[in-house]
């Protein structure tokens, strides 16, 4: 019927094409300029938030992350890997190695699967004095992968449905959680719910935190996890990355000052002192980094459970 | 910077086919209209970029199709308009054909109605249909094979034999 069914298409797309109440380009670009402003706004507030948590600053540039990493030996995760919320009221666990990655861009297209060895999520509520106004579901996940490639494609592919599926932000620079780092909001609309996503690479593993906000915008983020698990994963699976660390640039208004706390334990790591990443790429021109000390040195060991 | 004529240009070419393709896909006319908007409202974000694209209708057309499947927008947009009160806009008044096609693609899987539509509606090859919905170039012609087979008997068609897709 060759074509009997392509003309009755084409029928079908002319006559709803002829119905269709479009609105009118204008108010579609006014409406996406209005996203602009907001998202502008909430990337502030999301900058702070880290900021006020940490003492550096955040800075997010699009592009493509490099250099070399350590990689875990095993695997799979090992028992004492704790994750963040173990335990916690309303937390649950789940150990499948290939369960679904929470994050994905493009709906169906699971860019997180290919070359994992091993996985953990952990899904669970916000804050309880946020979870009035804002009831939240956090899923964080933590992928293992067969090699650091492996998990370097997984981000940039990350990378490439944000931008390809409509998602805003991208690959992040400079961040407190180190040097390779995705971020994603899903603002359809300026109403909630909202998705926040953050996932950074150490070597061959990815932890994923997805926020979903179904209150008030302005609910934080799993940002304490994320955190807490870098330090984790450099504890246990010596995947180890020098924090970032950063002074303002020197102007009139704004002289030089250090962000980063003095080393107490001067001692280098032997997997960090063989790095030859000189600095951290930046595209922030207000910002300058400055070479710190690793901080996963003096961390206190996470406890074992 | 982005240039507002090119983008009012692109949208006016391209909006309308857009909307009859989330349309055929969800079956939810008001839902395409919005997804698409809204997808045109990213694209206008980022127009400096997508407007250098080969070809940027595809890449509205992926994000309205993401839009118009988000679960949960569905459901809100649901409850909206079930709270509203007042007036209902009206439903435009469709062929009776055209509410038939819309039904008989509505009783074969999603996947199919895309691949079907982009296919033979917007003129895809099987290896850009692949590209666009994140498929192997098989699953691709199976979909299409098996819509074809699907489609014939609820449009009153006879079964067809074989599908000749260029890929």
């Amino acid at each position: 019927m060759p074509d009997n069914l392509v003309e009755r298409l084409t029928a079908f797309t002319r006559d709803v094409s002829d119905s269709a109440r479009l609105v009118p380009a204008g108010a579609v670009r006014t409406k996406g300029d209005r996203r602009k402003v907001q998202l502008v706004g909430v990337t502030a507030v999301t900058a702070g938030v880290v900021t006020a948590v940490t003492g550096v600053a955040v800075t997010t540039t699009v592009g493509g992350g490099g250099g070399a990493g350590t990689t875990a030996a095993a695997g799979t995760i090992p028992g004492e890997l704790v994750m963040p919320h173990e335990g916690e009221a309303g937390w649950t666990r789940d150990d499948n190695p290939q369960v679904a990655g929470v994050f994905q861009p493009c709906t169906g297209h699971d860019v997180s699967l290919p070359g994992r060895t091993d996985a953990r999520t952990m899904a669970g509520p916000g804050r309880a004095g946020e979870e009035e106004h804002s009831p939240t579901v956090i899923t964080n996940q933590l992928f293992l992968y067969g090699s650091e490639s492996d998990a370097k494609a997984v981000m940039e592919n990350l990378n490439a449905d944000i931008g390809r599926c409509g998602w805003l932000g991208g690959t992040a620079t400079g961040t407190v959680y180190g040097r390779y780092v995705v971020m994603a909001w899903d603002f359809v609309e300026p109403s909630p719910p909202i998705t926040r996503v953050l996932a950074f690479r150490r070597g061959n593993a990815i932890y994923v935190s997805n926020v979903v906000v179904s209150g008030a915008l302005m609910s934080s983020g799993d940002y304490e996890a994320v955190e807490e698990m870098g330090w984790r994963l450099c504890a246990v699976l010596d995947l180890c990355e020098p924090q970032l660390c950063y002074s303002p640039r020197p102007s009139p208004s704004a002289p030089v000052e250090a962000r980063c706390p003095p080393a107490e334990d001067p001692s280098p790591n032997p997997t960090m002192s063989t790095d030859p990443s000189p600095v951290y790429p930046t595209a922030d021109p207000t910002v300058v980094p400055t070479s710190a000390p690793p901080p996963y040195e003096s961390a206190s060991p996470i406890p074992t459970p | 910077m982005r240039d507002s004529a090119s983008f009012d240009e692109f949208y006016a070419s391209t909006a309308r086919q857009a909307v009859a393709y989330v349309y055929a896909v969800t079956g939810d006319l008001a839902e395409a209209e919005d997804a698409v908007a809204e997808a045109y409202a990213r694209a206008w974000q980022r127009w400096a970029r997508i407007g250098a694209y080969e070809d940027p209708a595809g890449w509205v057309r992926r994000v309205a199709y993401r839009v118009a499947v988000s679960s949960w927008r569905r459901t809100r947009n649901r409850v909206l308009a079930h709270r509203r009160s007042g007036p209902v806009s009206p439903v435009p008044e469709l062929n009776p054909d055209t509410v038939a096609v819309v039904e008989a693609l509505r009783q074969i899987p999603a996947v199919q109605r895309r691949a079907i539509m982009l296919h033979y509606v917007f003129g895809l090859s099987v290896q850009e249909i692949a590209d666009e919905t994140d498929s192997s170039v098989s699953a691709v012609k199976q979909r299409l094979s098996r819509g074809r087979q699907a489609l014939a008997p609820l449009l009153g068609e006879e079964t067809v034999e074989e599908v000749d897709l260029h890929a």
